[in-house]
């Protein structure tokens, strides 16, 4: 440890550990509404669950009547095994090979890895030269929320909200990167800023990860305001908050598929009378930039 | 397994009480503003005493509620623009701030520590986090990358670039 090193150590160590004691006393009485509003939730699914074994032993003795004396198995969802959960996890995305058709006599060229960090765009594209990126693209093996920000992704709560199943059929990225750009403002940190998360989801799964975002199923969950959100297709999503985080601008976000790469971009527009149309229109054009560098990539790879 | 967990127990609140400030100076060091830091410790303490279950039973509760805290402000809620950087001002107003009759290396001091929070504030939210988990936290590297799900690698190029961000001018104000 050098002598800077040092002078860091020294400078965190001396930082006061005062507090309000009404802090604790606040998160306890919160604490104590989300345990009364999960227990209502649990006792009200507990209540449905009954009433569904009802329901069920209503209706499997006509279906037994039908005499074919076979097991009948009822599937409750198309979520698809736990194993199919699982894929190995990988830096590069190595782009499909494409199909061999009966004229395809010279052997094809080895895909091209296409790297995530590369399709990271830059300040310029997201429209803040000279913001704030000192971190460069930030990878996340075990994944990353698609809409930074507005998301959270701790397993344990994740767990806690979706139940055993629930969690089990959320599909994870196999490998993320993010990029937040931050462009400050004079000295207050009322400036633009813009969070760009690029996963690979499990071949043949991004729609169905897009699809669990709209829903709030999915391995990140909306934390601490669930926004607006709005699929305008099978491969797009928009979101926007209702209320800003604070006074100083909006935010929208935007989440789109391409092959098997889900981008996500969220924007939050300084403050104007503007703000929200524009931090959505920002966050499509930024969305919609990085999707066509992906698609490009994707086709010069797949010939 | 109980489904019904009723009103945040006594143990939960203790625990709560006992470690805030310890939490309290990880969550200044976080985010350089005291009521940045009250609102990190307290949306960590919600999600603690929420789940206070899983924490009790967990290997160390210390450990999880410090991933809690750090992912919160890495990743969780959005901090309000105002309280994400501090300004230069907020910082030279704060306890660090030259004493009347102090001598000029007391001064030196205070100025390179001074300049050292403004650029702190300059860094980006992971790469504030890995700097205090390595040099107030004293955690090393690797457990550093399981807090925030990255690769032990990746912890080093962050670390690297912000002390690299933070260095050559610390250094000159100190006149090294």
């Amino acid at each position: 440890m050098d002598e800077f090193e040092r002078h860091l150590r020294g400078t965190f160590g001396a930082t006061s550990g005062d507090a309000e004691s009404t802090v604790v006393d606040r998160a306890r009485a919160a604490a104590d509404r989300q345990r009364r509003r999960r227990d209502w939730l649990v006792g009200a699914g507990a209540g449905l669950s009954a009433l569904a074994v009802v329901g069920a032993f209503v209706v499997v003795p006509q279906l037994g009547d039908r005499g074919s004396g076979a097991p009948v198995v009822v599937a409750s969802s198309d979520s698809p095994s736990p194993d199919e959960q699982s894929p190995t996890p990988s830096a590069d995305l190595v782009t499909p090979t494409p199909t061999p058709t009966g004229t395809d006599l010279v052997e094809p060229e080895p895909a091209e890895p296409l790297v995530l960090t590369t399709l990271v765009p830059t300040e310029a594209t997201v429209g803040l030269p000279g913001s704030i990126v000192q971190g460069g693209p930030l990878e996340a093996p075990a994944g990353a929320a698609t809409l930074m920000g507005l998301q959270i992704c701790d397993s344990i709560i994740v767990g806690e909200r979706l139940g055993e199943a629930g969690a089990l059929s959320a599909i994870h990225p196999q490998n993320s990167v993010f990029q937040t750009f931050d462009q400050p403002q004079s000295t207050s940190w009322a400036g633009d800023r813009v969070d760009v998360t690029i996963s690979l989801m499990p071949q043949g799964q991004a729609n169905r990860a897009l699809e669990q975002l709209a829903t709030n199923t999915g391995f990140c969950l909306w934390e601490p305001t669930t926004p607006d959100v709005t699929t305008s297709s099978t491969n797009q999503v928009t979101v926007e908050l209702p209320t800003p985080y604070d006074a100083d601008g909006r935010t929208a976000g935007m989440a789109t598929v391409v092959g098997d790469v889900m981008i996500g971009v969220v924007v939050n527009q300084p403050s104007s009378p503007t703000a929200a149309v524009e931090a959505m229109a920002r966050a499509q054009a930024i969305t919609a930039s990085i999707a066509a560098n992906v698609q490009a990539k994707l086709t010069r790879a797949g010939g | 397994m109980a489904f019904f967990r009723g009103r945040v127990g006594d143990e939960a609140a203790d625990y709560a009480a006992a470690a805030l400030p310890r939490l309290m100076r990880t969550a200044r060091n976080l985010t350089r503003e005291d009521a940045a830091a009250e609102d990190l410790v307290q949306d960590t303490l919600v999600k603690v005493m929420t789940h206070w279950e899983k924490v009790a039973s967990s290997e160390g509760p210390d450990a999880y509620v410090r991933k809690v805290m750090v992912n919160t402000f890495v990743s969780g809620k959005r901090l309000k623009r105002s309280q994400e950087v501090v300004s230069h001002e907020v910082v030279t107003a704060d306890r660090y701030a030259a004493q009347p009759g102090s001598t000029v290396d007391e001064a030196s001091a205070v100025a390179e520590r001074d300049e050292t929070w403004r650029l702190l504030a300059t860094l980006t939210r992971p790469q504030r986090a890995v700097l205090v988990l390595r040099y107030y936290e004293d955690l090393p590297d690797a457990a550093i990358a399981e807090i925030l799900g990255l690769t032990v690698s990746n912890v080093r190029v962050i670390a690297h670039r912000a002390l690299t961000a933070l260095r050559t001018p610390v250094e000159s104000v100190a006149g090294r």
